[in-house]
């Protein structure tokens, strides 16, 4: 059986505070939750062109396309790296309070 | 230490007021991404998986302690609290916003600090002994070469843009602590008929492919040392594999020409004469020396004290002896039980300034094992030390044991890592937490790698652990029998990798099946491997019967 296509998100880091960032459709935000999600190959591509050349493409740094499952909740990130991202940092949490 | 000249002050801020206008022009758009990224790497700015991150060079491992409170403040005010020391003896902070850079850079500058080199293909940080000019048995303090090195190598207009990076370190005494075998070249001090020179080692390093240095010269006169080293630097430029970054470094140029080949070609460029800089000066060379000038060094008497349980073990561990009878040095541990391996917060920087200053010359080391060391204590002094330690929670009494692992970020930082380390390095601190277990256990190196790149030089833990990503799974592969030191060996891999969750309780078992095969206590883990094998081990972790298929 052929392998189903994951959904994808356009994912970067913020070029002034260099944190994960998701591409929203629009704009850029701090939750995947709000990511706009591609479901085919062809739309990640079309998606990862809006993210480079939208009006806002100068606040992200080193844009990539995530592969995401697509959940009640809205996209979840599926590779653990991704994961990691998308968590709270762990190794000093009495530090990371971000602000 | 080094000291500052005009040149050298100003030459430091016309490269912050530089970076200053590249972020600018960043932030307005007229620099993109492609262009801005060497720049900002050429000042130590790294983009990793949570945020930018500032890497400073501190030379050969040693800080003031003005230089140290500078940290302490830089990561109060522009970072979250902390800095991490690496394993080559730089620090990293971890949090930087983009516009703060400059500032932050500017704060360095103030103590005659930078984070030029610390990154892209060029001579990187000279890194040495952390014991300099302290330890016993020393030739000499292996710092005057690692600072000539390092003068030579700032900014050297030929050696700007080598095939890759490129990494000195340097050791004077017959036991190297500076793991001067896995660097492209390794020096060591050493002395002949009343003379110093050096052995010269080449084509070390870990990573993707390791490989233990070659000896290519055993002796090399002192004075000859830069003209040495440019001909090595000037063969490897012209000859190193630009054409594939994994096969770039100096070791593959050494495996694939042959040592024999190359060291002909290095000692046919150092017989041409041709020199790019002209040698050093006496005056060059009085100033170094005078730089590093032993400090004055107190003469009182020692006071025999009794000291408590805790402290006692504390002494037992983590002092070093001095080439002085009435002096120490102290290896203050980064790693609190279930801590992070090199992490210390500002307030622990500026006690650890504060005791260089009021204990100890003003002068503090890092260790490539990511510690901090007060190099020269006199003894009576060792009861204040230890309570002010004590109170900033750096008494941990573990150096040399268990729990004082080496750790690279892994992937709770960087982007380049395939696996976390630091929780597989506190889980396992955690697990043989007891300190009076970790000293019958007795001295272990554990050394752990978030990726194939090997910044927590897995290759030459006594255990060694590899994180990597299969099929999208973290794993963790094994090594044992791994030795940085002069008995430099690359660790042997025990069979297929460990899952998360497993690795740790592997490690367990490693650690039980090496209590049970040790003649006696006074048996390292080290010493036990080399007299039982790999076998036993891989038969705890593998059981009988996969131990042979693995
Ligand atoms: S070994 Fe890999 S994961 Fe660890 S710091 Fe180096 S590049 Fe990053």
């Amino acid at each position: 059986m052929a392998r189903a296509i994951p959904a994808q998100v356009v994912s970067a880091n913020h070029l002034i505070e260099g944190d994960a960032i998701w591409f929203t459709g629009t704009g850029w935000c701090r939750s995947i939750a709000k990511a706009q999600v591609a479901e085919t190959p062809e739309d990640a591509q079309v998606l990862l062109a809006q993210a480079q050349s939208g009006a806002e493409a100068a606040r992200a740094v080193s844009l990539y396309l995530a592969e995401v499952a697509i959940t009640p909740n809205g996209p979840r990130p599926t590779h653990f790296r991704e994961i990691y991202r998308v968590r709270s940092h762990k190794t000093h949490p009495q530090l990371h309070e971000v602000s | 230490m080094y000291a500052y000249s005009d040149f050298d002050r100003d030459f430091l801020r016309a490269r912050v007021d530089e970076f200053r206008g590249q972020v600018e022009r960043r932030l307005d758009g007229s620099l993109s991404e492609d262009e801005f990224k060497p720049l900002r790497l050429m000042n130590g700015l790294y983009l990793q998986l949570h945020a930018y991150m500032l890497r400073v060079a501190i030379p050969y491992g040693t800080l003031r302690s003005a230089q140290m409170r500078k940290l302490a403040e830089i990561s109060q005010r522009w970072d979250r609290g902390y800095g991490h020391f690496t394993t080559r003896q730089n620090i990293q902070f971890n949090w930087p916003r983009l516009t703060d850079v400059p500032d932050m850079l500017d704060a360095l500058a103030e103590v005659g600090m930078h984070a030029i080199q610390t990154s892209g293909n060029c001579i990187r940080n000279v890194t040495a002994d952390h014991f300099a000019g302290a330890a016993a048995g020393e030739v000499e303090d292996p710092r005057l070469t690692a600072e000539l090195i390092r003068q030579w190598s700032t900014d050297h207009p030929e050696f700007a843009y080598l095939p890759r990076k490129f990494k000195v370190a340097v050791t004077a005494s017959d036991q190297d602590r500076a793991v001067i075998k896995l660097h492209d070249i390794g020096l060591r001090l050493r002395e002949r008929d009343g003379e110093i020179g050096y052995q010269v080692v080449i084509g070390g390093g870990l990573g993707r492919t390791p490989f233990i240095g070659k000896e290519v010269r055993d002796w090399l006169p002192k004075r000859d040392l830069l003209a040495y080293l440019e001909a090595i630097l000037r063969v490897y430029n012209l000859g190193g594999r630009r054409d594939n970054k994994f096969k770039a470094r100096i070791k593959i140029l050494v495996h694939e020409t042959g040592l024999e080949e190359l060291r002909a070609k290095i000692e046919a460029e150092f017989a041409s004469g041709r020199r790019l800089l002209p040698d050093v000066s006496p005056e060059i060379t009085a100033q170094i020396a005078q730089g590093f000038a032993p400090p004055a060094f107190r003469d009182d008497p020692v006071v025999p004290f009794s000291p408590g349980p805790a402290f006692r073990s504390f002494l037992d561990t983590n002092l070093h002896p001095h080439k002085r009878a009435d002096h120490v040095s102290v290896t203050v541990s980064t790693k609190p039980i279930g801590g992070t391996p090199g992490d210390v917060t500002a307030d622990q920087m500026h006690v650890l300034a504060d005791l260089a200053e009021q204990f100890g010359y003003d002068e503090l080391r890092i260790s490539h094992e990511q510690n901090v060391i007060l190099p020269h204590i006199h003894r009576n002094d060792l009861g204040a030390v230890y309570d002010a330690l004590a109170q900033a929670g750096l008494a941990t009494a573990n150096i040399g044991l268990v729990s004082d692992i080496i750790a690279c970020p892994g992937l709770d930082y960087c982007a380049l890592a395939t696996a976390r380390s630091i929780p597989i390095a506190q889980q396992i601190s955690t697990l043989f937490g007891d300190l009076d277990a970790q000293a019958d256990i007795g001295p272990l190196k554990i050394k752990i790698s978030g990726c194939i790149n090997a910044c927590g030089h897995h290759h030459v833990g006594h255990i060694g652990i590899l994180g990597l990503d299969r099929a999208g799974v973290e794993n963790y592969q094994l090594t044992l029998g791994g030795d940085g030191t002069e008995t430099a060996t690359l660790g042997a891999r025990t069979g297929p990798g460990f899952a998360y969750d497993e690795i740790v309780p592997a490690v367990g078992r490693l650690i039980e099946a090496y209590l049970d095969l040790r003649e006696d206590r006074s048996e390292p883990f080290l010493q036990t491997y080399r007299r039982v094998g790999i076998e036993p081990f891989k038969a705890v972790l593998y059981g009988e019967r996969d131990a042979k298929a693995a």
